[in-house]
């Protein structure tokens, strides 16, 4: 009797570790009911034996002990215990992955805490890999040869980007404030690397959006810089001299010599945009005027609110432009020439932004309005600030507001709802907001840029 | 299913043996015949690859992960079963299933570079240059002298060259049969005598309800 | 479908059990599909090894029963579901799972795609949703982590349990 070494199905265990992969595999289920059989023949009449009989038996610890309370005294037929199959150990590796292509993340994360061997299978980094690339709205950057590696950790990968979704959920997020300027801070842009600000003190700043610390300070403007926006190659500022002024951003780190001043306007530049072919500009002198990017030429005026002309955006050859008369305008590019008016904010409009297809204004109204381009029909409706909204930023999913109540909101886009509403970071109005997939950055009246970090100690190295 | 392993070592050597009698057929250039041995091979082998699991789970126990001789044996087996399939199907100017068994070869033994070899010739003649020029640029890399490999080259380059005929001799039909087209609706347009109002475009009514002074006397 | 009588095809499990099929039948199998459109029927009988009779008597009900299915592209993008199995399917699954687990091995090894899909859709089922402990008594298993190791692990997957 002494000499069977009773068998779990088809796991050996010997001490902690597997013995030979021979045996553990695939004692098949007929040899092992013959072990078992013999074992209960001591009783032919009985085909059923007890959890304690079983337990007596091993030589090791209890091998069921993860039967319910319930069936503690419980009895097990042959058939039944025979039955029970742990399956990862005797189907092929592949197959058994496969298996694991149809269930969730959760239960993938529950199944490693199963078993060593279900530990090692639910691991398998091309299961994560398809479960991140499934989830829908998540992206990668991962490159290919990487992949073909097997360098990436995708379990790892879907887990960061899990916390960073449910930090946004939630609202929770690292909170940094920038001090430097000496005035109210106007506008903004940021990227992986850097965060760039004007202000009414007539400087823009830029800063390392790791460390906070301001490498650069550019003197140019004769009064506040009230707009900007940068790409790899050039930076144009426009500001309250009337003037719009470009810089050459290609080596950014050591300085960024002025090319151009671009003057036209007679009232200050109180926004501007530009793409590879144009800067668009629009001031408070109810124009807005197209220069030619590389040589500073203006080329057409664009005269048609009755208002100081707050906000403008281009795209595609389309301009869209939002004025204090209330009025959205979308322009065509070339003709110079107004295709449409946008009906339906009661006050003044205060800032714009236009993909393509949407265009999301904010006004004094205290509304954020969604509009489809094609039809200026408004979509949706958004309210909840208590004061003017005075800029905003979206992308395919949500939509963040600063408004003069001092609060920073995000919204969904789909469904208008207000998802979260931050109100201590700043102690006066927010003058501009951008985000990222992982940061909120505002600036405000009070001086200070606030940094909110959703991603703060998480590695976000490929996800975009 | 037995598999112990001695089960897997009978199997093997049916599988082995049905092999090499579809070879002799081959050679003879009795193909259907050979055919049918392949696939009765196929039928002991198939189903038996389990190349994984240990590595994977001793990586975990960190042992080195040891090679079941069997198994790498009937990986290979059956990788040159199919190999030898794509071989039939090629003579029997079955192209897609060729690639389709050279797929599998392949997916058994990474470096069967005969599988390899005729998944580029399926591809040259189904037309499939891209993919084609891929696996021949791999064959080079690992074999630059090799003849076969040149004349394939060789073939691949006719084909691209009658791809390219046959899409010029295409684009010209369809210019000509455009340009017919158009010159009919031109014929028609000018029969037709409609004046079209051109509608003004409503200008967005104005509102001179009270214009919002800019709220920002900031940017003085 | 043709009123004339389909040919039939014979295959032998590995206990030499004898099994008389419609070609239509056979052909669900992709392994079977090739080989008879390479080789051509006769009357010899096809040797599957790798099955055995009760096993194969399953597998060729579901194949009769599915026999008019269209063929399924591949599909390698799309999101899998294991929530759509029908009811005549999901009874045909209601089996131990030893012979559950066979029937994997016997679609893997005959390469019945549609077959091997719903096994291990079933299987599927059966692991979501429960805790590793209601796992363990699903399959059977023995966990053999020490408590060390099982804490940690805990650990290491608590997020996942985030809402």
């Amino acid at each position: 009797m002494s000499s069977i070494r009773f068998k779990t199905l088809f796991c050996f265990v010997k001490g902690k570790r597997m013995k030979s992969p021979k045996s553990a595999i695939l004692g098949s289920k007929s040899r092992f009911l013959k072990i078992f059989t013999k074992v209960i023949n001591e009783d032919p009449g009985n085909r059923t034996i007890s959890r304690r009989q079983l337990s007596a038996l091993s030589p090791t610890k209890p091998h069921f002990p993860n039967v319910s309370e319930v069936e503690d005294e419980g009895f097990f037929t042959v058939e039944d215990l025979a039955s029970r199959i742990d399956f990862l150990i005797c189907l092929p590796y592949e197959i058994a992955a496969y298996i694991l292509v149809f269930v969730d993340f959760k239960t993938l994360c529950r199944m490693s805490r199963v078993s060593r061997a279900w530990y090692c299978i639910s691991r398998d980094n091309e299961i994560w890999r398809g479960m991140y690339t499934l989830n829908e709205g998540w992206r990668h950057n991962v490159p290919r040869e990487v992949t073909l590696t097997g360098e990436a950790d995708w379990k790892l990968m879907y887990k960061n980007r899990f916390i960073l979704s449910l930090r946004w959920k939630k609202g929770e997020c690292e909170k940094r404030y920038l001090k430097g300027h000496l005035d109210s801070v106007y506008c903004i842009q940021f990227d992986e690397h850097k965060i760039v600000t004007g202000s009414r003190d007539k400087t823009i700043k830029f800063w390392d959006i790791n460390t906070g610390n301001c490498f650069q300070t550019l003197h140019g403007h004769d009064l506040s810089v009230l707009c900007l926006q940068y790409d790899n190659y050039i930076m144009v500022s426009g500001s309250s001299d009337t003037t719009i002024i470009v810089w050459d951003m290609s080596n950014y780190n050591q300085n960024v010599p002025q090319l151009r001043r671009l003057e036209g306007h007679c009232a200050g530049v109180l926004d501007i945009c530009f793409d590879d072919y144009h800067i668009v500009s629009c001031s408070k002198d109810s124009t807005i005027k197209v220069w030619d990017v590389q040589t500073g030429e203006c080329l057409r005026t664009l005269v048609g609110h009755r208002g100081p002309v707050n906000a403008v955006q281009l795209k595609d050859n389309r301009i869209i432009s939002a004025s204090g008369d209330a009025l959205i305008k979308l322009w065509d590019l070339e003709e110079g020439k107004c295709i449409r008016d946008f009906v339906g904010h009661t006050r003044g409009l205060a800032c714009v932004q236009f993909d393509g297809k949407y265009v999301v204004s904010g006004s004094n109204d205290r509304t954020i309005k969604i509009w489809d381009v094609e039809t200026a029909q408004c979509m949706r409706t958004l309210e909840g600030h208590t004061d003017l909204v005075r800029t905003l930023h979206f992308d395919n999913d949500k939509i963040v507001s600063g408004s003069y109540d001092q609060t920073v909101k995000v919204w969904d886009l789909k469904t208008g709802k207000q998802l979260l509403d931050f109100h201590e970071g700043h102690t006066s109005w927010v003058f501009d907001v951008q985000f990222s997939l992982t940061k909120i950055v505002s600036t405000s009246q009070d001086q200070k840029i606030l940094v909110m970090d959703f991603a703060d100690d998480l590695d976000t190295r490929y996800i975009i | 299913m037995q598999s112990s392993n001695t089960n897997n070592e009978e199997k093997l050597a049916a599988g082995k043996q049905e092999k090499d009698l579809g070879n002799e057929y081959f050679k003879k250039g009795e193909v259907t015949e050979a055919l049918r041995h392949y696939h009765q091979a196929l039928l002991h082998l198939h189903g038996l690859q389990n190349n994984k699991t240990f590595a994977v789970f001793r990586k975990e126990q960190e042992e080195e992960p040891k090679k079941d001789p069997i198994q790498e044996e009937i990986m290979k087996t059956t990788s040159v079963i199919y190999s030898n399939i794509a071989a039939c199907l090629i003579k029997n100017q079955k192209w897609s299933r060729a690639i389709d068994s050279a797929n599998k070869a392949l997916k058994n033994d990474p470096d069967n570079t005969k599988a390899l070899f005729r998944r580029a010739q399926a591809y040259i003649n189904e037309g499939n240059t891209t993919r084609a020029r891929e696996d021949l640029e791999k064959l080079s890399a690992k074999n630059p002298e090799d003849a076969a490999v040149k004349r394939e080259w060789h073939n691949l380059r006719l084909k691209d060259k009658e791809q390219d005929e046959k899409q010029r001799r295409d684009l010209k039909g369809m210019f000509e049969r455009k340009w017919k087209s158009e010159e009919k609706e031109e014929g028609e347009k000018k029969s037709e005598n409609k004046d079209e109002k051109l509608t003004s475009t409503a200008a967005g009514s104005s509102k001179t309800s009270a214009m919002e002074p800019r709220f920002i006397e900031l940017d003085e | 479908m043709s009123t004339i009588e389909q040919k039939k095809v014979k295959l032998t499990s590995s206990e030499g059990t004898e099994f008389q099929v419609e070609r239509s039948v056979a052909e669900r199998s992709v392994l079977l599909k090739n080989m008879l459109e390479d080789v051509g029927e006769n009357d010899m009988a096809i040797p599957l090894p790798n099955v055995t009779g009760p096993i194969l008597t399953k597998v060729i009900d579901y194949c009769t029963h599915h026999r008019n299915d269209p063929i399924q592209n591949h599909d390698d993008d799309l999101k899998k579901t294991s929530e759509d199995i029908d009811d005549w399917d999901a009874e045909f699954c209601k089996v131990d799972q030893g012979t559950l687990f066979e029937l994997i091995l016997a679609a893997n090894y005959l390469d019945i795609k549609p077959l091997l899909d719903l096994t291990c859709k079933t299987v599927a089922n059966m692991i979501k949703n429960k805790s590793p402990e209601e796992i363990r008594a699903t399959f059977n298993i023995t966990n053999d982590f020490t408590p060390e190791e099982e804490e940690q692990v805990r650990k290491e997957n608590e997020w996942c349990e985030e809402r």
